[in-house]
């Protein structure tokens, strides 16, 4: 009999492993508070918060080549005062100047375009990289006309501005809200978190005896929601799925859009579902919004009633960040069409592997599914040999391979 | 590799020890059909593939033609490419399959390498949009592609003019490479190309396909002078 349930909670044990552990979870709130107390000593006043997936709580483990990747953690480092105080390139310099007067943080440095990389990975060990983004609080002017267009104007307090580099290293400034949409993520999936809270408290503190004492010392940044997991599954999925493709560095969908879209979807959901109830939800409702390849907007908004999480007027397609009316999260997609095309060729295989293949395949087919969903590093890892048949995969020699034809 | 009924019967019985999904379902005196499910379990570029396909397995008797498959349950799409319409399964070129089994041919090692493969090129071009060994040209392009490969040579005139020496002279290492070169053949392509000049098999292989390119490129040109005077 194929048990279902067991399957996803196998799919959840993955996850979870994939999941930054607490003690480096640790480590890391350490170096980065300890980064941010090293530039206020050094006479630079500026605030370090997390921001994208460490601040969501939907890191994963980048899919391993080898089996020792580190995660890339994403931190702003915004400096006191606002954008008309500093031209770009000062705030920039400013930053720079600081972090490279410290040797600790000198010897690991690697600077590019918008950002500082502080790596922490040690030799042998699955390790962390610490991406600090200089920025400074959004002048009043920009923050007043982005307030007029947004759907949510209370989020727009927290735009900060961020110098980019176009070519030639010329910097100019950029609008971006982390702590917006942090605080408007955190506020929709507050619901799906109380209910699962207490099953989670239990799981952490069962699966780290050695750290904590009790409950209360288990920090809620560890807790994860059924919507988070969410996330998870589908950028662990991404990842594996765009590996495979030529151009699947060009054209993999940046987890923004992904932690976006699945949290508008969920947001009118029942919030005391399971992980693969919301999945299963998300995921039929992302093939809905792919209809928006083929028809045109007007028949979309007849055909599937209010649904804005993706919309195309004039053929464009829009992704509204929520925290910034003015960032639209499918800028790339307009310029290139292979994006659109293979996100929703994605979304059809995730469904398949992900909801239909665990009741539809016995546990070898399975066991494939996994490996290509999950990598087979990852599964192997979590899952040790479940699910795998008597006869090991044979391995097919790509030079020598025969390649299909036809004559006619 | 001509089967009579006692070689088919053979092999057939080691083909049914490693896929037992398989059965004999029709048998005469022209040719043998095998029907059932074969079990694909492989891997390649990160891709695993387990998973059972219905086909119907067609072993000619006492013939020169090779065995083949039909996908008799239409599991492989219809807008996928390889297929014919009368669901006969586009493994490879004749002359890649022909050459491979040059000495003896088996049943076991033509399901693994060409059956297993196409199965495996189909999903994963389902998955990813692309295929991962590459596929073959339609028609005349996929037996030069072949050939190109063969004797190792990018240059498709280059091949067709050695094809054609290889049909009409007899190996002549001092003469010069039908290449073009000015090099003499033993220096430039005969040590690739010698054993198709030397090994009879090889040899009536490569014959047929010259005589199909040149049919195919004597048509073109007809075609396209029957054009040229219509205007
Ligand atoms: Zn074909
Ligand atoms: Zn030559």
């Amino acid at each position: 009999m194929k048990n279902i349930y067991e399957r996803q909670k196998d799919i959840l044990s993955i996850i979870q492993g994939l999941d930054i552990s607490p003690t480096l979870y640790h480590n890391a709130v350490e170096k980065y508070q300890a980064l941010g107390k090293y530039l206020n000593d050094s006479g630079l006043k500026a605030e370090i918060y997390p921001q994208g997936s460490f601040a969501f709580g939907t890191v994963v483990r980048p899919s391993a080549k080898d089996s020792s990747a580190s995660y890339d953690l994403d931190f702003i480092c915004q400096v006191m005062g606002s954008r008309n105080d500093y031209t770009p390139k000062e705030l920039r310099d400013k930053v720079e100047i600081v972090l490279k007067s410290n040797k600790t943080y000198a010897d690991r440095l690697k600077i590019d375009d918008t950002c500082f990389t502080i790596e922490y990975a040690d030799v042998g060990e699955i390790g962390f990289s610490i991406d600090v983004v200089p920025a400074a609080d959004e002048s009043d002017e920009v923050k007043q006309r982005l307030i007029l267009k947004s759907l949510v104007p209370v989020l727009i307090d927290t735009a900060i501005s961020i110098p980019k580099c176009n070519n030639m290293c010329k910097f100019r400034w950029i609008t971006n809200n982390p702590k917006g949409l942090r605080k408007w993520f955190d506020e929709i999936n507050a619901p799906f978190l109380s209910s699962s809270k207490e099953a989670e408290q239990m799981r952490i503190f069962a699966e780290n005896r050695a750290l904590y004492e009790s409950i209360e010392e288990i920090p809620n940044e560890l807790e994860r929601s059924a919507l988070q997991r969410v996330i998870q599954i589908l950028k662990c999925h991404r990842n594996n799925y765009y590996a495979r493709l030529k151009d699947g560095d060009e054209i993999k969908p940046i987890s923004a859009i992904i932690n976006v879209t699945v949290t508008k979807i969920a947001e009118h959901f029942n919030p005391n579902c399971t992980v693969f109830e919301l999945l299963n939800y998300v995921l039929s409702e992302l093939t809905i919004y792919g209809e928006h390849q083929y028809i045109t907007e007007k028949d979309f908004n007849q055909k599937y009633g209010f649904r804005t999480v993706f919309s195309r007027p004039d053929g464009k397609w829009f992704i509204e960040n929520p925290a910034n009316p003015e960032d639209n999260l499918a800028d790339q997609w307009n310029n290139d069409e292979r994006i659109p095309n293979r996100f929703f060729q994605w979304i059809e295989i995730a469904r398949k592997d992900l909801i239909s293949s665990l009741e539809q395949k016995d546990n070898t087919q399975f066991r494939a599914i996994l490996e290509n969903g999950f990598g087979s590093v990852s599964v192997s890892e979590f899952l040790g040999k479940k699910y795998c048949g008597e006869a090991t995969p044979r391995q097919i020699t790509s030079q020598t391979a025969a390649r299909p034809y036809s004559a006619q | 590799m001509i089967f009579t009924k006692e070689m088919a019967h053979q092999q057939i019985a080691e083909l049914l020890e490693v896929q037992s999904g398989l059965h004999i379902e029709a048998e005469s005196e022209t040719q043998i059909e095998l029907t059932g499910d074969i079990f694909i379990n492989c891997k390649s570029k990160g891709f695993f593939l387990s998973e059972n396909y219905p086909v119907q397995i067609v072993i000619p008797l006492n013939s020169n033609e090779l065995p083949y498959v039909i996908d008799n349950e239409n599991r492989i799409a219809k807008d996928y490419p390889h297929r014919y319409d009368n669901g006969k399964l586009c493994l490879e070129t004749e002359t890649s399959i022909r050459i491979r089994f040059l000495d003896s041919f088996s049943l076991v090692e033509w399901i693994r390498e060409f059956v297993e493969t196409y199965y495996f090129s189909y999903e994963f071009f389902q998955r990813y949009g692309e295929f991962p060994f590459g596929e073959r040209g339609h028609g005349v392009q996929g037996i030069v592609e072949t050939y190109q490969e063969l004797f190792q040579e990018k240059d498709p005139i280059k091949v067709f003019a050695l094809m054609k020496a290889i049909c009409e002279h007899p190996y002549r290492g001092h003469s010069l490479c039908p290449c073009g070169s000015n090099q003499k053949l033993r220096l430039c392509h005969g040590p690739i190309v010698m054993k198709y000049y030397m090994d009879n098999r090889l040899n009536k292989i490569v014959q047929a396909d010259y005589k199909n390119i040149y049919d195919y490129l004597v048509n073109c040109y007809e075609q396209l002078r029957y054009r040229e005077k219509a205007k």
